[in-house]
């Protein structure tokens, strides 16, 4: 995080103090309060990024705190805040800022004789806000530090605000999570145990008759943690499990489709004697994954810390010890880490190329040497440049944010940026999708080169770490040599050294450029035009370009 | 309790030192500090404060003074 996140807030009553709080929390966000009582124009005008709205029931209008009981009244407010709402975000359709709302609550009137109107307002201003918003929920809030610690009567009368410092405390601690939700890493691979973690006992002393994963009390607790377990993997997570057990044993039990986790929406399954945190690593290795999108559970000490003392950059989590509260734990503290807003087709793919990728690897294991195993592959590139990528303008965004290994500059772009180049006559845009005889794995590779009056500048060459290995760089360098030739232009390579991308040092070198100037954390190529007649792959890879 | 007072002071008005500071010779220390220099104290030391003492306490030294004397009673 190198520049600070600026945060607007907008509402109708004063939220002031949120300012000092957040700015003693976190030092990374910038707290700006808009004009008091103005936040539907004020949220909109704003060039600020992100927009926190907390609209209050008690200050909605003047009149409010004593017009409840005129149904007529009610109904106009009502009407009121779905108008507006519905605007703004029709509104930020275009302006496309992140705004966020603190759900409308009514705890204080829950027993008054005109709750019924007040109800009607603010649970159709929550559905609406809910639906099309991200929401901070106040009512849960409340329920956390109680009614007594949240409002404050004088405070509503002297200052505007109903609500304690320590309830504004609570609601900031909820604004920035939202806020910085995004910079941390996301996790990709869910890692569980399985006795004790995915049902009630051991398999291997109780038998497969007496473990419980449904019908008892305890049982459904562990149905209900497979289950998101399960609706985890169909947003992209990978589920692995990891446990001690005979490899025969489980997967004769999963075989039999009894619970949500079975053989088919698992990716890998590590049932040994090993260390766990051996079959992490292994796990790992087989699907190309940097540790530290792992997550792991496990009900026992001994494992967890195992598996924390070895491989610190996997997060441990350890079965709650009354497991009723199991379920909830798992979606309350699981779901989020894998929480992934900027979704794309490509993610929601990415497990079915796991178990390609696995596929691939026993296939591999029949062939003497790398070559042949890779012509075996029948494997298809597809290039398109420019304009052939303009609905993949995402998809391009997140490969140069999120590719680091197979990264020759590591350069992260937005959707805008993308979208400039491909646009921009004097840059191109090169994308590669492949396939090959086990399935499809989309865009995987990326290279934008820009045109400078004498030559030209790759800026960026990145590949998805699951097509790494099978020569398909110099095939997609072919590609783009074979557009770009008739210029008759030098072509530039640059690599600029991180700590991830080590693999990719000598990748202009093995290419056939040559080198000319290195510094320390950056090396400089240059490919002369002689060169152009070659052909850099050897593999039988079939390059198709896209029309 | 001190040390409290300054912690929550500090906070507020964004400063480093809080020698000699005033409400007039502090740029951030305006209406909307004030009340939030309110609000903290009244809840971190459970006190309520009238009218009159919330527009009196505007130097940090009256503020201490203020609050030992207020929470000896």
């Amino acid at each position: 995080m190198n520049n600070k996140k600026k945060l607007l807030i907008c509402s109708n009553i004063t939220l002031n103090p949120i300012d000092s709080i957040i700015n003693e929390k976190n030092k990374f966000i910038k707290v700006q309060i808009a004009n008091f009582d103005n936040i539907w124009i004020e949220a909109i005008s704003s060039d600020i990024e992100n927009i926190f709205i907390h609209c209050d029931i008690l200050n909605i209008s003047p009149k409010i705190r004593f017009e409840f009981n005129n149904l007529n009244y009610c109904d106009k407010i009502d009407k009121f805040l779905e108008k507006q709402l519905l605007s703004l975000k029709k509104k930020n359709l275009k302006t496309k800022k992140r705004i966020f709302f603190s759900t409308m609550t009514d705890v204080i009137f829950a027993q008054g004789v005109f709750y019924k109107n007040i109800n009607k307002i603010v649970n159709n201003f929550n559905q609406i806000v809910t639906e099309n918003f991200e929401t901070i929920n106040l009512n849960y809030i409340i329920a956390e530090i109680g009614l007594e610690n949240s409002f404050k009567a004088s405070n509503l009368y002297r200052f505007s605000t109903p609500y304690t410092i320590k309830f504004l405390n609570r609601l900031s601690e909820n604004i920035i999570d939202l806020l910085l939700e995004d910079e941390l890493v996301k996790q990709k691979v869910l890692i569980l145990d399985c006795d004790n973690t995915i049902w009630k006992g051991v398999l291997g002393e109780d038998g497969e008759r007496n473990i419980q994963f449904n019908n008892t009390p305890i049982g459904n607790c562990f149905f209900e943690v497979q289950k998101n377990a399960i609706n985890l993997t169909k947003n992209g997570v990978i589920l692995c499990l990891c446990t001690k057990n005979n490899s025969e044993d489980i997967k004769k039990l999963l075989g039999k489709n009894l619970m949500p986790i079975n053989l088919k929406n698992t990716s890998i399954i590590k049932a040994n004697w090993d260390d766990k945190s051996e079959n992490i690593k292994s796990i790992s290795k087989e699907l190309n994954l940097g540790l530290d999108s792992f997550v792991f559970i496990d009900d026992s000490e001994f494992e967890l810390s195992e598996v924390k003392n070895k491989l610190p950059m996997v997060k441990t989590y350890s079965v709650p010890k009354d497991i009723y509260n199991y379920p909830n734990f798992f979606r309350k503290n699981i779901t989020k880490l894998f929480n992934n807003k900027n979704f794309t087709l490509e993610d929601k793919k990415r497990v079915n190329y796991y178990r390609y990728e696995i596929n691939r690897k026993k296939h591999l294991e029949k062939f003497e040497n790398k070559e042949k195993f890779i012509d075996s592959l029948k494997l298809r590139l597809k290039v398109s440049t420019d304009k052939q990528n303009k609905n993949y303008i995402s998809r391009i965004s997140q490969m140069t944010q999120k590719t680091n290994q197979f990264n020759l500059t590591t350069k992260r772009y937005a959707e805008d940026d993308i979208k400039n180049f491909i646009n921009i006559k004097d840059v191109k845009v090169f994308t590669g999708d492949v396939s090959d005889k086990f399935g499809d794995h989309g865009k995987t590779i990326l290279a934008i080169i820009k045109k400078e009056k004498k030559s030209f500048i790759i800026d960026t060459f990145l590949m998805s770490c699951r097509v790494i290995g099978r020569e398909l760089e110099k095939s997609f360098f072919d590609a783009i040599l074979n557009k770009i030739k008739k210029y008759k232009l030098p072509i530039y390579g640059t690599y600029l050294k991180t700590d991830k991308n080590e693999q990719v040092k000598d990748f202009y070198q093995k290419l056939g450029f040559n080198l000319l100037m290195k510094n320390k954390n950056s090396t400089y190529y240059i490919l002369d035009t002689k060169k152009f007649n070659y052909k850099f792959s050897s593999r039988k890879i079939k390059i198709i370009y896209g029309k | 309790m001190e040390n409290e007072i300054e912690k929550i002071l500090k906070k507020i008005l964004k400063v480093k030192s809080l020698k000699n500071v005033t409400s007039k010779n502090c740029k951030s220390w305006d209406s909307i500090a004030q009340m939030t220099i309110v609000m903290e104290i009244e809840e971190n030391f459970k006190i309520q404060l009238t009218e009159k003492d919330f527009s009196s306490l505007n130097t940090v030294d009256k503020i201490k003074k203020f609050l030992k004397k207020k929470i000896k009673n």
